[in-house]
């Protein structure tokens, strides 16, 4: 009996440890540290929506400050930055967006500019634009550098029978993404988008 | 009498061939709507105003050059998928990733032929392009986008060449897919139903250097892109 109950111990004992190191975890200390006892709202899904309606209409944006993919003006990813409306904006005669209205935006994915032509490209989204949910509005739009593809494809193909000079197509580069104040880039909304 | 037993076993085999054929086209019907339920999620919720379909094939991958995603803007989902995907959020990951290519190649001039070529010119840029816009489809959509780093884990091998070839390591891959939902979705990050996952372990394992790396950016407020390995 007293063999029969040692016997019972050391399995029980055993159990026990087991399980104990089965909940054995790599904690992430990134997140314990730095984001422990914050308090961050669930991103809203886009999940109700009714695209029936054609009606659009177009918002012509400019920056205040230039950015760019790379070099002096530089921006990165999750930067919010500032735009202005360039012209007024009407939907059935009715002014709902006033020249010179502020919008803010977020960079949301920078391309760097690539070999074969390929250019820099800026996205941005996560518009806040006054009186418009982001739901009705067609996101994201980007700018692009100088697409040299198109001119460096029909070279490259040009020089293929004269190796290696095919190949060296393949190291021009293409151009930054770069937006300037003068740029005009063009966001559509469509009211009646729930 | 004999010429009745044979009719007979010939019906009965033509039955039983029907009966097989049917339970495998259901099969094949639930997979294909399975797929098509969270692939048009994915294009409704982010608002994809462009044509991509797509198709279940009870076949196995076969590496071509061919690449339907970009040039037919058709994503295949080959049967042997299902080996990594053990929820919607998997399945999610691996349908936006495929839309954000397929996506990309209609951008551009003479109607995204261009954009296609680029992105088979520089896989490595366009694979992280499209992680990146996969978990915010993701989010979007309503799918966990860490989802999206459990099945790397799973399905991506660490290719010792890969660093000199057309993809990037999946180790890579994963850093940069957890800095993006650490800047932008921390919510996901900081209440993660994931963390008691094997694969999310593991990954947080093998990632030790990597996010040691995120760390030191984040606390010294730097702006630069990280070097993941």
């Amino acid at each position: 009996m007293n063999k029969l109950l040692k016997i019972l111990l050391v399995i029980i004992m055993l159990a026990t440890v087991n399980t104990a190191y089965a909940h054995v975890q790599v904690r992430d200390e990134l997140v314990d540290k730095t984001l422990a006892g914050k308090t961050f709202t669930k991103p809203d899904p886009h999940l109700e929506y009714n695209y029936q309606d054609t009606d659009r209409v177009e918002i012509p944006l400019q920056i205040t400050e230039k950015i760019s993919t790379a070099g002096k003006y530089a921006t990165y990813e999750g930067k919010r930055l500032e735009f202005i409306v360039a012209g007024n904006v009407y939907y059935k005669g009715k002014l709902i967006l006033p020249l010179g209205t502020k919008i803010t935006a977020r960079v949301e994915i920078l391309t760097t500019k690539g070999i074969s032509g390929i250019p820099g490209e800026i996205f941005l989204t996560d518009f806040e634009i006054p009186g418009i949910k982001s739901s009705q509005i067609m996101e994201p739009i980007s700018k692009r550098g100088q697409n040299r593809t198109l001119w460096i494809l029909p070279l490259k193909w040009a020089l293929t029978p004269l190796p290696p000079l095919g190949s060296f197509t393949n190291i021009i580069f293409g151009g930054d993404g770069v937006l300037k104040p003068k740029h005009t880039l063009k966001l559509y909304y469509y009211p009646n988008w729930i | 009498m004999k010429k009745t037993l044979t009719i007979l076993a010939i019906i009965l085999i033509g039955t039983v061939s029907f009966a097989v054929d049917d339970a495998t086209l259901k099969k094949e019907q639930s997979c294909q709507n399975y797929i098509n339920e969270i692939g048009v999620k994915i294009l409704n919720a982010n608002k994809i105003d462009k044509h991509i379909v797509f198709t279940y094939d009870k076949g196995e991958y076969k590496k071509t050059i061919n690449d339907p995603a970009i040039t037919k803007r058709q994503i295949i989902f080959y049967n042997e998928y299902f080996k990594y995907i053990d929820n919607d959020d998997e399945m999610a990951a691996f349908l936006a990733h495929q839309i954000s290519r397929a996506a990309k190649s209609y951008s551009g001039e003479w109607g995204g032929l261009v954009s296609s070529a680029q992105i088979k010119f520089a896989p490595k840029k366009y694979e992280i392009f499209a992680d990146k816009r996969a978990v915010d489809y993701m989010v979007n959509a309503g799918y966990n986008p860490i989802g999206l780093i459990t099945f790397l884990n799973k399905s991506k091998p660490q290719n010792v060449m890969d660093k000199m070839l057309f993809h990037n390591p999946a180790s890579k891959r994963m850093a940069i897919i957890y800095e993006y939902i650490y800047m932008n979705y921390p919510y996901y990050l900081a209440n993660n139903p994931y963390f008691e996952n094997i694969n999310y372990q593991n990954f947080l394992l093998n990632s030790v250097e990597n996010r040691a790396k995120l760390k030191e950016k984040i606390e010294t407020g730097s702006t630069e892109k990280v070097k993941y390995e």
